[in-house]
C-alpha cells in the first residue's frame, strides 16, 4: 500500500530515511528545485499511509528530433520498503508520462555494466542495451568487475511513438562510446540507487549553461539576508579569536 | 575606444569575480576607472568586488552613486543586483529595476526583471501590477497568468487580512476567465485555474472542467491535477462515483495506488457517512451489502495479484476496520483472520510490521487470538526470508506487550533473546553481502537497543546504555551502512556523556545540504552544554557554523528557482517553492543552533562589545520569526511497546526536547542582557544597519512593546527547560531587573556612539559613516547628562543566592556530582558557567573605571565584585570536583565495571575484548569531556575572575 503522488519541494525535509542510504546522493537544493521547476510532472513519490516517504523518482525529457526521450535521473527506495515492487511502479509512471505527455520516442537510463541484477530487472521491464559508455563510473575506481565496474550501459525502452523500435538496437552491447570529458563544467556526475535490487547506477546530467548566469556564490558571511551589517563594525565577522588571557 | 575594446577590458573583471579573486578585480576596476571615471558598469563591478571583500563602507558609496544615476543597461543592473543582494538591500533592488523600467517601458526584458525583483522580495502586490502592465504592453497570455499567480500569492501572504483574501481570489478568477485561451492548453495553467476555483468553493465549475474529455485526459497523467480532482469529487459528495472510477482503474489499468483503494472503501460506506445520528436498518443493510461486494472485489484482485502486490489484502483489513467502526461487520473473527493471512503471506517483507501496525491495537480475546498466531509462528530461521519473518514477529509481539510485562525481568529476557537471535542471524544470513550493504539482521540489534533503553528507563542504570552502545558498535562493524544503528548510537553516546564519540558517528553519516537542517539536532541539540569551547576546542562551534550553510544556500538559490518556475510557467511549483524557502529561512533548528553557537562564543571569546553588539542585532532579527520545525524525529523507528514512550522521546538529552518555547525563553534572556550591555540603542542601530529589516508581525498588538515582550514570562515555554535552566532564567531575569537603571544611566548618548563609529570608519576606510554628520559642537561624549545617577540598591536575593543559596547551584551540584552518570553534574556545571558568563556580559560596562566614576557607581561595583568573587569561588570548586571525577572515569576499574555491566551481550557471544575496547573508548571520551569542561571553567574564572 503506497500512495503515488507528485514530488514536492518540501519532501526534501522528509527524505532522510531514503537518502541516508549509501547509494542515494543528497544534492544541493538547486538540484531538486531545478527538476521541479522544469519537469514537475515526471517526478513522483511513493508514500506510506503514515506519511513516511518510501521512494521517489526524478526524471526529465530531453534530446533533439528522434532522440527526444524521457530520462530516469534518480530512482530510489528506502531500505524498509524494498522488495515491494515500488521501483517498477515508479518506472511505469515515468514511462507513462514520457509517452503521453512528452511524446518521447523512448525512455533511457544508465546502469553499471557489472550490475547484472539491475540489468536483468530492466530487461524484464522491456529495456535493452543501446550502447556501452566507457569509463562512465571512473571516479569510483575499478573494482572487482574490472571494466564492467567502470563502464555503463545506456539502456532504452521504445515508447508508442516509436512503433518500429528504431530507438533501440540488438547489438547495443557492442556499440562503445567514450564518456564526455569530465572537466566539462556543464556535466554533473552523480551516483544513484535503483531500489529493489540494490542497483547502482551512475548518470550524467546535463545542466544547461543558461541556467546559471550568475557568478559563483559569495562567501558565507557576506550575504545572509536579512543580514545585519554594521557600518563600522566589520571586525565582527572576522573569525573567532582565542581568549586574550 | 570602441565598445568592443571596452568590453574586452572589462572581461577580466568578470573572470576575477567568478573565480573569487576580488583583489585582482578591484585592481582592474581601479585601473579602468581612471580611464572611464563615469562608467557605471565598472563602478558597479567595483562595488561588487568591494562587497565581496567585506569592504562594506566603500561599496556603499559606489553603490549609491550608481543607483543615483538610474542605470538601465542590462550588465550594470545585473551587477548591481548582486551588490544589493550582498548588502541585503532587496527593496532597493526592486526600486532600481522599477526606475529602469520606468525609463524604458517598452523593454520587455527589463519589465520581466522588475517583475522578478518583486518576486524575489516576495512583494506580490507590486509584482501583480507589473505583470498586468506587461500583459497590456506585450500581449502575451503568460503575463496574464503571472498576474493571476501574483494575485493568488498576495492573497496567501501572511500579512493579508481575511476579507481581502476573498477579494483577491475573486480578482484572480476574473482575470483568468478573461484569458483569450482556455487554461487547459497546459496542465500547469489548468492546475492554477483549479486552485482558484477550489479557494472560491466554485466546485461545480471545477467539476465541469475536470469532467470534460480534456480535463479527464490531464488528470490521467498529471498527479497534481488529479489531487485536485479527488478533492472536488469529495466536496461534491461524488464518493460513489469516485469509488467506481477507482474500481475501474484498479481492475482495468492495474493501478495500485493506495488512494484508489481508499476511494473504493469510502464509496462502500457512502450511505452512512453523512453524520446521521440514528441509521435506519435499511441504510445499514445497504452498507452491509456494499461491504460484501467490496470485499469480493478486493478478494478478486487479491487472487489476481498473489504475492506481487499487497494492496488488496490490506484494503480488506482496512475495510474490516471501518466496518467495525460503523457496526456493520458480520464476523468478529474476520479481522484477526485477515491479519493472520497478511502475516502469513507478507510476513517476510521488511514493511510488514509497519503495514499492519494501525490494525493491531487489539484487546481481550482478540488480542489473545492474535498473540496466539504470533506465538505459533516459528522463530527459527535459515534463510533471509525466514529471518525477516522472525523480526516481524518480534516487533509485532513487542508492540502489544502489556504494561504489566514491561518489567525488568521481562525486558532482560527479551534483550537477551534479541541479541542471541541477532548473533545467530549474522552467522546464517547475509554472510556473502558486500560491505556496502546492510545486514538483514540489523533490526534485531535495534530491537535489543529498544529493550535496553527501556531497561535503562525502568532502572536508571547506565549499565544498560553501556550494553546498548557496545551492541550497536558491534552491529556497525558487521553492517557499516546501518544508519539507523548509527543514529541510535549517536543518541546513546550523548546520554552517556561522550559527545565526541556521538559526533564521530554522526559525521560518518555525512549529512549535508538540507539534511543539515533536518538532522543536525541529533548532535547540536543543547551542544553548548557539552562543548569545550572555553578551552579553545571549537569542534562543536565549527559544526554549528557548518550546519548554517544550508540557510545561505536557501537564501541565494531558492528565490532563483521561484523565478524559473515563473519563466517555465510551472505554477503548481511556485507556492511549494515559496513554502520551502520560508520553512528553511525560518527554521527552528537554525535559530536553536544560533543560540547554542552564541553560548559557545561567550565561552570562547573575550566578552566585550564586539561579540555583544553583533549578536544582539542578530538575535533581535530572530526574535520575531515564526518558526517552522523541520527536525526529522521520525527517522528513528521505535519498536517500543505501545504503553512506553517511543525511543526518540526516551533518549532526549536531560529528558527534555527543546522547541520554540525553549528558544523564545533563551532569546529573551540573551537579548535583554546584551541590550543592557550594549551601547547600541534603537536609534544608533537604525543608523548603523544596512539592508532590509524583517517584516513586522501583524499578529502582535502594536501596544505590546518589544521590551514588554522580553520580560513576559510564559510558564508554557518554561516547560521545555530543565529545572536548572529555569533557575538560570530566574537568575538572569533578576540580574537584568537589578542593573537596568544603571545601564540606562551610564550608557553614552547615541550621538556620541555614532560619532565614535564614524571616527572609526573614517580611520579604517577613509570614508566617514554614511548618512551621519558629526555634530560640530560634539566633545565626543554627546550631550551632557543632567540627571543624578540612580541610587545604588542591594542586589536581589535571586542574584546573590544563586551560587550558594540553599537550593541553588552549589547545592544542586553537590547533589548530583557523585551520581553514576556524570551527565547531570556536567549540566549543572554548564548552567553555573552560563550564568557566570551572562553575569560577565551584563557587567562589562562597570569594569570601566571612568564610567564608574562619572556615574558615581562605586557602591554598585562593590556589590558586583562580591557577587563575582563568590561565583568564581564556587565555579572553582565545581571545576575541581569535575576534574577529580574525570580522573576516576577512565581507569582499569571503570572499564572493568563497564564490561561487567554488559553481561547480557557478552554471555550471548559478543567478544569480551571487543566490549573492553568500547569501554575504553567510551570512558576515555567521557574523561576528556569532563576534564576539558573543568579546565574550561578554570580558564573562564581566571579570565574574568580578577576584580
Amino acid at each position: 500500500m503506497s500512495i503515488t503522488r507528485s514530488f514536492k519541494a518540501s519532501d526534501m525535509f522528509k527524505f532522510n530515511n531514503i537518502n541516508l542510504d549509501i547509494w542515494t546522493e543528497t544534492y544541493g537544493i538547486g538540484f531538486y528545485l531545478n527538476y521541479l521547476s522544469r519537469w514537475p510532472d515526471i517526478c513522483c513519490v511513493q508514500e506510506a499511509p503514515s506519511g513516511r516517504m518510501m521512494g521517489y523518482v526524478l526524471g526529465k525529457a530531453e534530446g533533439q528530433g528522434p532522440e527526444w526521450h524521457g530520462h530516469v535521473t534518480a530512482i530510489t527506495v528506502a531500505h524498509e520498503y524494498r522488495r515491494l515492487g515500488l521501483a517498477r511502479k515508479m518506472m511505469n509512471f515515468l514511462e507513462l508520462v514520457s509517452d503521453e505527455i512528452y511524446k518521447g520516442f523512448f525512455v533511457d537510463l544508465y546502469v553499471r555494466c557489472a550490475n547484472k541484477i539491475a540489468i536483468d530487472m530492466y530487461e524484464g521491464m522491456g529495456y535493452s542495451v543501446y550502447r556501452r559508455v566507457r569509463e562512465y563510473y571512473g571516479s569510483l575506481g575499478v573494482g572487482k568487475g574490472g571494466r564492467d565496474e567502470e563502464d555503463a550501459f545506456d539502456m532504452r525502452k521504445p515508447l508508442s511513438r516509436d512503433p518500429n523500435r528504431r530507438s533501440i538496437r540488438s547489438n547495443g552491447r557492442d556499440m562503445i562510446m567514450a564518456t564526455k570529458s569530465r572537466s566539462d563544467p556543464s556535466t554533473v556526475c552523480f551516483t544513484l540507487h535503483a531500489a529493489a535490487m540494490h542497483v547502482q547506477l551512475r548518470l550524467i546530467l546535463q545542466l544547461e549553461h543558461d541556467l546559471s548566469p550568475m557568478p559563483p556564490l559569495p562567501p558565507l558571511h557576506t550575504c545572509r539576508p536579512p543580514f545585519p551589517i554594521l557600518h563600522s563594525l566589520e571586525h565582527h565577522t572576522s573569525p573567532q579569536r582565542p581568549h586574550a588571557g | 575606444m570602441s565598445a568592443a575594446a571596452l568590453e574586452r577590458q572589462i572581461r577580466p573583471i568578470y573572470d576575477a569575480l567568478d573565480t573569487g579573486s576580488n583583489k585582482s578585480a578591484l585592481v582592474t576596476c581601479n585601473k579602468l576607472l581612471k580611464k572611464y571615471p563615469q562608467n557605471e558598469l565598472i563602478k558597479a563591478l567595483k562595488a561588487l568586488a568591494l562587497v565581496r571583500s567585506q569592504k562594506i563602507e566603500e561599496s556603499l558609496v559606489l553603490c549609491d552613486e550608481v543607483l543615483e544615476a538610474k542605470p538601465t543597461s542590462d550588465a550594470t543592473l545585473t551587477a548591481m543586483m548582486h551588490v544589493l543582494r550582498g548588502l541585503g538591500r532587496h527593496k532597493d533592488m526592486v526600486k532600481m529595476f522599477e526606475e529602469a523600467y520606468k525609463q524604458q517601458p517598452l523593454n520587455e526584458e527589463l519589465a520581466a526583471q522588475t517583475f522578478f525583483a518583486n518576486v524575489r522580495a516576495l512583494q506580490w502586490k507590486s509584482a501583480q501590477l507589473i505583470a498586468t502592465r506587461m500583459n497590456k504592453s506585450f500581449q502575451d497570455d503568460r503575463y496574464l497568468y503571472w498576474t493571476v499567480m501574483s494575485t493568488m500569492l498576495q492573497a496567501e501572504d501572511h500579512g493579508t487580512p481575511a476579507q481581502m483574501r476573498e477579494i483577491l481570489y475573486k480578482l484572480a478568477h476574473r482575470l483568468l476567465v478573461s484569458s483569450p485561451t482556455p487554461s487547459y492548453i497546459s496542465a500547469e495553467r489548468f492546475h492554477l485555474h483549479l486552485s482558484i476555483l477550489l479557494k472560491l468553493d466554485l466546485n461545480d465549475d471545477a467539476h465541469k472542467l475536470l469532467d470534460s474529455p480534456i480535463g479527464k485526459s490531464i488528470c490521467a497523467t498529471n498527479l497534481s491535477c488529479n489531487e485536485f480532482r479527488r478533492e472536488v469529487w469529495k466536496r461534491k459528495g461524488l464518493v460513489r462515483e469516485e469509488g467506481e472510477l477507482a474500481k475501474n482503474l484498479i481492475l482495468e489499468k492495474n493501478d495500485r495506488n493506495w488512494l484508489e483503494f481508499l476511494s473504493v472503501i469510502e464509496a462502500t460506506f457512502s450511505d452512512i457517512t453523512g453524520g446521521e445520528e440514528k441509521l435506519s436498518e435499511e441504510a445499514l443493510d445497504t452498507v452491509r451489502k456494499n461491504v460484501q461486494e467490496t470485499r469480493e472485489f478486493f478478494s478478486k484482485i487479491e487472487d489476481r495479484d498473489g504475492l506481487k502486490d499487497r494492496s488488496s489484502l490490506l484494503a480488506q483489513i482496512e475495510l474490516e476496520k471501518r466496518s467495525r467502526a460503523y457496526g456493520v461487520t458480520d464476523d468478529q473473527a474476520r479481522l484477526c483472520a485477515l491479519l493472520k493471512e497478511y502475516f502469513e503471506k507478507f510476513g517476510a517483507k521488511p514493511s510488514c510490521f509497519e503495514d499492519i501496525l494501525p490494525y493491531i491495537d487489539l484487546e481481550g480475546d482478540e488480542l489473545a487470538q492474535w498473540t496466539g498466531v504470533l506465538d505459533a509462528a516459528r522463530t527459527t530461521f535459515e534463510t533471509e526470508d525466514e529471518l525477516r519473518r522472525v523480526i516481524n514477529i518480534f516487533k509485532l509481539k513487542r508492540y502489544n506487550l502489556p504494561p504489566s510485562e514491561v518489567t525488568h525481568e521481562v525486558e532482560t529476557k527479551l534483550a537477551t533473546l534479541y541479541t542471541e537471535k541477532y548473533l545467530d542471524a549474522l552467522k546464517k544470513v547475509g554472510t556473502e553481502l558486500a560491505s556496502t550493504e546492510t545486514q538483514p539482521a540489523d533490526d534485531l540489534a535495534l530491537l535489543a537497543t529498544n529493550s535496553l533503553v527501556n531497561l535503562w528507563k525502568l532502572t536508571a542504570d547506565d549499565g544498560y546504555l553501556y550494553t546498548a552502545a557496545a551492541l550497536l558498535e558491534y552491529a556497525l562493524t558487521r553492517s557499516k551502512q546501518a544508519f539507523l544503528a548509527r543514529l541510535s548510537l549517536v543518541r546513546i553516546y550523548r546520554l552517556l556523556g561522550a559527545p565526541t564519540l556521538a559526533l564521530e558517528h554522526y559525521r560518518i553519516l555525512r549529512p549535508k545540504q538540507v539534511q543539515l537542517d533536518t538532522l543536525s539536532h541529533y548532535i547540536l541539540s543543547r551542544s553548548s552544554n557539552i562543548s569545550l569551547a572555553a578551552t579553545g576546542d571549537l569542534t562543536f562551534g565549527t559544526e554549528c557554523v557548518e550546519s548554517t550553510q544550508i540557510y545561505v544556500a536557501n537564501s541565494q538559490e531558492t528565490g532563483d528557482f521561484i523565478i524559473r518556475a515563473f519563466t517555465a510557467e510551472k505554477y503548481s511549483q511556485i507556492p511549494e517553492f515559496i513554502n520551502f524557502e520560508e520553512r528553511l529561512e525560518n527554521s527552528l533548528q537554525r535559530d536553536l543552533v544560533k543560540m547554542e553557537h552564541i553560548k559557545m562564543r561567550l565561552q570562547h571569546e573575550n566578552i566585550g562589545p564586539e561579540v555583544i553588539d553583533m549578536e544582539l542585532i542578530e538575535l533581535k532579527f530572530v526574535f520575531d520569526r515564526v518558526h517552522h520545525d523541520n527536525r526529522d524525529t521520525t527517522i528513528l523507528p521505535s519498536y517500543q511497546p505501545k504503553s512506553s514512550s517511543d525511543l526518540m522521546t526516551q533518549t532526549h538529552l536531560y529528558g527534555k526536547y527543546e522547541g520554540p518555547g525553549f528558544l523564545r525563553q533563551m532569546l529573551k534572556v540573551y537579548i535583554r542582557v546584551f541590550q543592557q550591555s550594549s551601547d547600541l540603542d534603537d536609534t544608533v542601530e537604525e543608523k548603523l544597519l544596512i539592508g532590509d529589516r524583517p517584516k513586522l508581525r501583524i499578529d502582535i498588538p502594536p501596544d505590546f512593546t518589544f521590551q514588554d515582550r522580553l520580560v513576559e514570562r510564559s510558564e508554557e515555554d518554561l516547560k521545555e527547560l530543565t529545572a536548572d535552566e529555569v533557575s538560570l532564567v530566574e537568575f538572569a531575569t533578576a540580574l537584568s531587573d537589578w542593573l537596568e537603571v544603571y545601564h540606562n544611566h551610564a550608557r553614552p548618548h547615541p550621538l556620541a556612539v555614532l560619532a565614535e563609529a564614524s571616527k572609526q570608519t573614517q580611520l579604517k576606510t577613509g570614508h566617514p559613516l554614511k548618512g551621519f554628520e558629526t555634530p560640530p559642537s560634539s566633545n565626543g561624549n554627546g550631550p551632557k547628562k543632567d540627571e543624578e545617577p540612580p541610587a545604588c540598591v542591594e542586589p536581589p536575593e535571586a542574584v546573590t543566592r544563586f551560587y550558594d543559596g540553599k537550593f541553588h547551584i552549589k547545592a544542586r551540584f553537590t547533589e548530583v556530582k557523585d551520581a553514576t552518570s556524570p551527565l547531570e553534574a556536567q549540566h549543572v556545571a554548564a548552567i553555573a558557567q552560563e550564568a557566570f558568563l551572562l553575569f560577565v556580559a551584563e557587567t562589562v560596562r562597570f569594569k570601566n573605571q571612568t564610567v564608574v566614576k562619572q556615574n558615581k557607581l562605586g557602591a554598585l561595583v562593590a556589590s558586583i565584585k562580591s557577587i563575582r568573587s563568590n561565583a568564581v569561588a564556587i565555579l572553582k570548586e565545581i571545576s575541581t570536583d569535575l576534574l577529580k571525577r574525570s580522573e576516576a572515569e577512565a581507569t582499569a576499574e571503570s572499564r572493568k565495571a563497564f564490561v561487567e555491566e554488559c553481561s547480557i551481550i557478552i554471555s550471548t557471544g559478543i567478544d569480551h575484548d571487543f566490549v573492553l575496547n568500547v569501554a575504553k573508548k567510551m570512558t576515555d571520551a567521557r574523561r576528556k569531556t569532563l576534564e576539558g569542561f573543568a579546565k574550561g571553567i578554570t580558564r573562564i574564572c581566571s579570565n574574568y575572575g580578577g576584580n
